[in-house]
This record gives C-alpha cells, structure tokens and sequence, in this order.
C-alpha cells in the first residue's frame, strides 16, 4: 500500500531502491563479462583465423614439395633406366671387345705363321727391292 | 667286343718324354684303367692320337703294343698324325702341341655310345667305374669329375684302388663347382658321341694356345644350351714335373708359352668349327696292327683364319 502511495508521488521504498540497484549491478556486471567473453571469443576466433592461414600455406607449401619430391623422383627413375642402359651397353661393348681382341690374336697369328713361311722359303730379289713399284694410277 | 662299345676313351701324346718316362706311365695307367673297365664287363676302346711323332724315335703306339699286356690289345687303336699338320694348322709358332686338334682327331673317330677325353695319366676310380656301369649317365648331358691330385713319388709300381683311395696320398685340390664345373677339364669330359660331334668337338679356330681350350669347350656346351654336372666321383692325377698345377710356378715365361700358349679370351669368346673338324678330310692309311696313320694333306688344313668361326659366348648364369 505504502509503495503504491509512494509511487504516484514518484517515490520508491528504500527497500525497493536496493533491490533495483543490486540488480543494475548484476545486469552491468553480465554485461561487463559478456562484453569480456565476447572478446574473448573475438582473439580466439583472430587465431584459429591465422592457424588456418598458417596450416593453409604450410598445406600449399608440402603439396609443393610433394610436387617437387614427385619430379626428383622421376628424374632419378629416368637416370636409373639410363644407368641400366649404360650398363649393358658398356658390357656389349666389352663382350665385342674381347671378341674384336680375339680375332686380332689369330690375325696376328696367322701373319707370323706367313711371316716365318715367307722367309723361310727364299731371299726377296734384289729387282723386287730396287724397282720402283709399278704406277698403277690410270691419267 | 662289338662294333659299338660303351665307351671311347680318347688321350693323346707322342714318344717324347714328357714329364718324364711318359710312356711308362702312360702304360701303367692304361694297363690299370683298362683292368677297371674289364672287371665290370664294360666295353670300351682307348683311341691314342699320336700328335706330331718324334722324328728318329719309335712310335708310342709300338711302345704301347710291346709292354701292354696282350689281352688288352684289342681295346687299343692308335691314330698317327703327320708331323706337318702341327706345322700347318699352328697359328703360334711357340707352341710345340695342339692338344686339342689331336683330341678332335680321336673324337672325330671314335665309334663309342660315350666319349671320355682325357689325358695319359688319369687314373679312374672305383666309384667312377661304378657310376659308368650304372647306366645312368643321360645322353645330351656334358659330366665332369673330381680331380685329385696324387703326391709326388708315390709308388706307381703297383697302383691298386686302396692305394688311390687314400686321403694320405691326395693333395688337397679345390673342388668343382656349377655352372661349369671347370678346373682340370681336360682330365675329364665325357659325353654321348651324338652330342660331342654335333658341337664340333674342341675349338679349333683359335690355335694359338692349349691352355684353357678346355674350359672354352665348357662355355660352348653351356652356350649350345647342354647342361654339365659332376659325375660324384673322382679321377686320380699321377702328378709329374709338367703337370700344369706342379710346372705352373717353376717355368720360364718362354717355356710356359711352349708348353701352353698365352691366356686369351676363353671364357668369353668360343668357335664354330667347321664340318672337316678332327681332320675329317684327312686320307688314313693303315700302317699296323692297331695302327692308322693321318696322312698329309692341304685339303685336310683349315684357313690360317676363318674370323667368322669365331663367336661370342652366351652364358647367362656367368653374367649374374
């Protein structure tokens, strides 16, 4: 009854008046940690922003390297496949070597064994030494 | 024996002493392996290819007829081949033998299902005479064998099977080994005729050396696709003063090269003989009993080079 009266003068109980303050500080005080929260919030939000860019360049940078790495490896594999061929190469060479060798040992032979039948069958002539060779160019 | 024996065991040399009384010893060895071959009903002919005779000096194949005893004549023939082809066909004038020509020559007439090519002082062992009976050496199929070198001054007097069997008397020697089996092949290399003449028999296109023609006859069975095992049974070496394995650390270069040319390409490099191999052309004259003589002749002479005979080896085992 009292408060009513009080109100139509625009006047409060004192009581009234510390309840209507204590709940404007709790409602300033939601506020102030809403405001804080939101803050909060706001830095998390800036760093998971810069992680993702960050783990997004690193992303693009490890596909680069994949890119990369994925080359070399190709071009190792190509100079593997050379290698190989090389090899084999060399090794025919060598094998045809061996056999070029072979039978330069039995020319060698054989123009020896001429050689020795040669001068062991008559003294070359004495014309056949002083002659000059015959011309054979046709003018 | 019939016309087709079981067996062609085909040696070569000459009256010439080689490593000293060659004749002797080679008798011993005959007389005993023939023994052998007896005691378990083999058949067998020794074809004897007296290469290049000594001039002046009797012929071995009369020294072999006069001390071998006379039930083993009828398994011996010998084949002389005039001094001139060594001449003609040699294409290193260092070299005083072509063994392995004089080899061919032998093969080439060998009437034998088998050919063994091997040398005047190998002795066969039981176990090999006992493998050779079995009859399960397979045709197509080149077999080597063990062989052991017996001690220098053994008492060769009186060879007997206990006295070859025993390890106090071996040189320690390493043993064959696949794919080839190589090591002292001229000792032993036996094979069906069949297979022997179809590969032409040894290499005759590159006469400059005797030294490792054996082993280049390996390489060319392997790359003709034959396979070669061990026959699991040894032969035994009367070691002398030129044996390879005794002469090898004492001779002079000059007469290494005498005795066995100049190493070459034989493991690399074989041969196409052709057609007239083993002086196929060669008129034969008989000149005794048990005796033939190969008479000269040019048409008998293959080209001083011929370098298309010459051929590479194809051995992929010896690539890996």
């Amino acid at each position: 009854m009292i408060s009513d009266f009080l109100a139509l003068f625009g006047l409060t109980s004192l009581r009234q008046l510390h309840a209507a303050t204590a709940r404007a500080d709790e409602l300033k005080a939601r506020a102030t940690a809403l405001q804080e929260r939101l803050e909060a919030t706001k830095q998390d939000s800036e760093r998971w922003k810069r992680k993702s860019q960050q783990t997004a360049a690193r992303l693009d940078s490890a596909n680069k390297e994949a890119e990369r790495w994925k080359q070399k490896d190709a071009g190792h594999l190509t100079e593997l496949s050379r290698l190989s061929r090389a090899e084999k190469l060399t090794k025919l060479a060598r094998e045809h070597l061996l056999l070029m060798e072979t039978k330069l040992d039995v020319m060698e032979g054989a123009i020896t064994v001429l050689d020795r039948r040669t001068r062991s069958q008559k003294e070359p002539s004495k014309v056949a030494i002083t002659e000059p060779p015959a011309n054979t160019h046709r003018d | 024996m019939t016309d087709t024996p079981f067996l062609s065991i085909v040696v070569t040399g000459r009256n010439d002493d080689y490593g000293g009384q060659f004749a002797r010893r080679f008798i011993r060895a005959l007389t005993f392996n023939i023994e052998q071959l007896a005691n378990q009903n083999l058949s067998a002919e020794i074809l004897l290819v007296e290469w290049s005779p000594v001039p002046g000096r009797r012929l071995l194949a009369e020294e072999v007829l006069t001390f071998l005893p006379p039930w083993c004549h009828k398994w011996f023939t010998s084949f002389i081949v005039d001094s001139r082809y060594q001449e003609a066909l040699s294409l290193n004038p260092n070299l005083g033998y072509l063994e392995y020509i004089a080899k061919n020559v032998g093969i080439r007439r060998a009437k034998g299902h088998l050919i063994l090519a091997t040398n005047t002082d190998i002795l066969f062992s039981s176990a090999l005479i006992s493998k050779m009976s079995a009859g399960q050496l397979i045709d197509g199929r080149v077999y080597r064998a063990n062989r052991i070198d017996l001690k220098l001054g053994i008492d060769e007097s009186r060879l007997h099977n206990d006295l070859l069997d025993n390890p106090n008397n071996h040189v320690p020697r390493t043993p064959i080994k696949p794919p080839l089996y190589a090591g002292a092949a001229g000792d032993f290399i036996l094979l069906d005729r069949e297979t022997l003449k179809r590969l032409r028999g040894f290499n005759e296109v590159y006469r400059m050396a005797r030294f490792g023609v054996d082993h280049n006859f390996l390489i060319k069975a392997r790359s003709s696709g034959i396979p070669i095992e061990d026959i699991e049974a040894p032969v035994y070496h009367i070691s002398h003063t030129t044996s390879f394995q005794v002469a090898k650390h004492i001779a002079t270069p000059k007469q290494a090269e005498r005795l066995w040319g100049s190493k070459w390409h034989n493991h690399n490099v074989i041969y196409d003989n052709p057609e007239e191999w083993g002086l196929g052309n060669a008129p034969v004259t008989r000149i005794g009993e048990r005796i033939w003589q190969i008479d000269f002749d040019w048409i008998s002479v293959a080209p001083l080079t011929d370098l298309r005979r010459i051929v590479l080896a194809d051995v992929p085992e010896l690539n890996c």
